[in-house]
């Protein structure tokens, strides 16, 4: 077995330099894509199996950088709605074949692009999910021919993007939202899939330098069968045996990139196998930035299995964010209140009426004093009166956003709220750290943190606040306790 | 909410509708089941797409899907003679338009 501190390191070491690349313009926009759609990948499983092994910052740079991900993918995707997927049977119709190689290629961004909404919960029955499943008849329908003619030029690239359009298909079954009429379509789709790629399997067309195919070949015909319903045959079975002693025997002759790649695939066939092959290859692997995507993936694999506890991974990544000045903010949300900060003297009664509080009845009162302040537009001001009425949703960004000054430069002014009847401890935990930051992953770099709070943080939550402002400069500020008490009691709240 | 006042608070510059709603095709991009709108706003700024949707499906109901967009983004996405922006121009209708 390899120590879980090694794996680790090297998870965090290839994750940061797979991060800083992302944003790299040097690439072709396809290949960018297929890039950012690898990270988001692997972001997406990094934070599936170990959420609590991320300090709260990492987890927010994740998060941010995924939705920066998916909305570039997104917004790419309205330039024109999945066209490669029909566009692709015009190349081929016309044997034009520097263009169907290139839109061979581009097509593998658009099913990342489509897997990625799938992952973010996306059911796909807006005009473009209608696009993306009507159009995908094309592109297998191409795929599918490419792979029956055994074309040399093609062939490889063809059966890799019908095992990604598998991928993306075998998910969207198995969503519990997804759409009936899209699903009627994916089914077909995967049942001519299913044959093409069993006859790979069966011919024996794929050289064993690209075994990592095979693998690839033999889990999408699983996923296939497993959409439909079908079990598997003794006969697949044989074949995939025989892969595996293959991989086995082959081992040390085949260059990393398709060891890794078989790896990934094998993982979900077979896990104890892939522990074992993983702990024979893991030394005499040669890392570079075409493998690295799918090496952190092999890693996050390794290091699921050898469950790591309570562990941190310490991935120094930071979110986006724009170190606005909170004082000035706190200053525009709070007129008169820090001029005359001396004359308000709080008792013990004003204390235990904040006490009794609850968020609902702290929000209504900030929404009182925040008709004053002139860097709020009336519509604003209007807003917020209701808004601090509206029973609270736990998915919101946070439990009350005030939005200064006007278009083009609106501040969003995020405060996660903690009375003290939610607060059952004397203070508020480290464990709220990541409620704090959440604004950053929707709102980027035009937004301060206003944390409000009846109870004190704690010393951990403290240290930790302190910690992302001097070192990292977050704009966060905290309202807490007698402090809160005070701005309360000057406009007359409590 | 009065729909002046939904124009009002995210200072919206076009709305435009399409999908089977507007057109009453069945089949494309204009077969959605909800009732599609693009609203372009530079109230959506720095904001990630999740974030605008739930802000407005919020005020204008679930039915509702609308592709929301940043002035720029739209103009942008006119420049694609095959983007959303153009199909909706085309097959669909503007609703509302801050400069007429």
């Amino acid at each position: 077995m390899i120590a879980k501190d090694k794996i680790e390191k090297e998870l965090v070491s290839n994750f940061e330099i797979e991060f800083r690349r992302s944003t790299s313009t040097s690439l072709s926009k396809s290949s960018r894509k297929r890039q950012n759609g690898t990270l988001y990948f692997n972001s997406h499983q990094l934070i599936e199996n170990f959420s609590s092994n991320l300090e709260p910052f990492a987890l927010v740079a994740l998060e941010q950088r995924m939705n920066l991900i998916k909305d570039w993918l997104e917004q790419e995707s309205w330039t024109h709605f999945y066209g490669n997927f029909y566009l692709i049977e015009k190349s081929l119709e016309f044997h034009n074949l520097p263009e169907l190689q290139n839109r061979l290629q581009w097509t593998i961004a658009d099913l990342y692009t489509g897997r990625i909404l799938m992952l973010t919960g996306d059911n796909l029955t807006s005009s473009e999910g209608s696009c993306f499943f009507e159009r995908l008849h094309g592109l297998v329908s191409v795929d599918c021919k490419l792979i029956d003619r055994r074309d040399k030029q093609f062939f490889k690239l063809a059966i890799i993007n019908l095992c990604n359009v598998v991928d993306c298909l075998h998910y969207y079954v198995k969503m519990p939202n997804s759409d009936e009429d899209n699903k009627k379509l994916a089914i077909d789709y995967l049942k001519y899939s299913l044959a093409s790629l069993t006859q790979v399997l069966f011919n024996n067309d794929i050289p064993i330098e690209d075994i990592n195919l095979l693998f690839f070949v033999y889990l999408s015909i699983t996923r296939c069968k497993e959409s439909l319903g079908r079990s598997s045959e003794d006969k697949e079975q044989e074949v995939y045996q025989s892969i595996v002693k293959k991989f086995e025997e082959e081992l040390d002759r085949l260059k990393t990139y398709n060891k890794i790649l078989a790896l990934c695939d094998l993982y979900y066939l077979d896990n104890a196998k892939f522990m074992v092959l993983f702990e024979r290859c893991y030394n005499k692997l040669i890392i570079d930035w075409v493998n690295r995507p799918f090496y952190i993936r092999i890693l996050m694999f390794y290091l699921k299995n050898l469950q790591i506890g309570d562990d941190i991974i310490k991935l120094k990544i930071s979110p986006n964010f724009n170190p606005l000045k909170t004082d000035d903010i706190i200053v525009n949300l709070f007129p008169e209140y820090f001029e005359n900060t001396n004359e308000v003297i709080i008792e013990s009664r004003d204390k235990e009426k904040l006490m009794s509080f609850k968020d609902v009845d702290i929000r209504g009162r900030l929404a009182n004093i925040f008709q004053r302040s002139k860097f709020l537009t009336e519509e604003e001001k209007e807003r917020l009166v209701g808004e601090a009425k509206k029973p609270h949703a736990t998915s919101e960004i946070s439990d009350f956003e005030v939005r200064l000054g006007d278009y083009p430069d609106i501040i969003h002014a995020c405060m996660p709220i903690k009375s003290a009847r939610e607060i059952r401890d004397d203070s508020v935990s480290e464990k709220y750290a990541y409620q704090l930051l959440k604004p950053f992953i929707h709102l980027f770099d035009r937004c301060v943190v206003v944390f409000i709070t009846a109870k004190p943080c704690s010393l951990a939550l403290d240290a930790y606040i302190k910690k992302l402002i001097s070192f990292y400069n977050f704009p966060i500020a905290v309202i807490q306790e007698d402090y809160l008490c005070k701005i309360l009691k000057f406009y007359n709240q409590i | 909410m009065h729909p002046l006042s939904f124009l009002d608070q995210f200072k919206i510059n076009l709305v435009i509708g399409f999908g089977s709603s507007f057109t009453g095709q069945k089949k494309g991009l204009t077969a959605a089941k909800d009732i599609d709108l693009i609203i372009v706003s530079n109230f959506f700024q720095s904001m990630s797409l999740q974030k605008r949707k739930e802000m407005i499906v919020e005020d204008l109901g679930k039915k509702i899907d609308p592709i929301l967009l940043t002035t720029q983004e739209y103009t942008q996405l006119l420049e694609h003679p095959q983007s959303i922006v153009n199909v909706a121009l085309k097959e669909g209708r503007i609703l509302f338009d801050s400069k007429r």
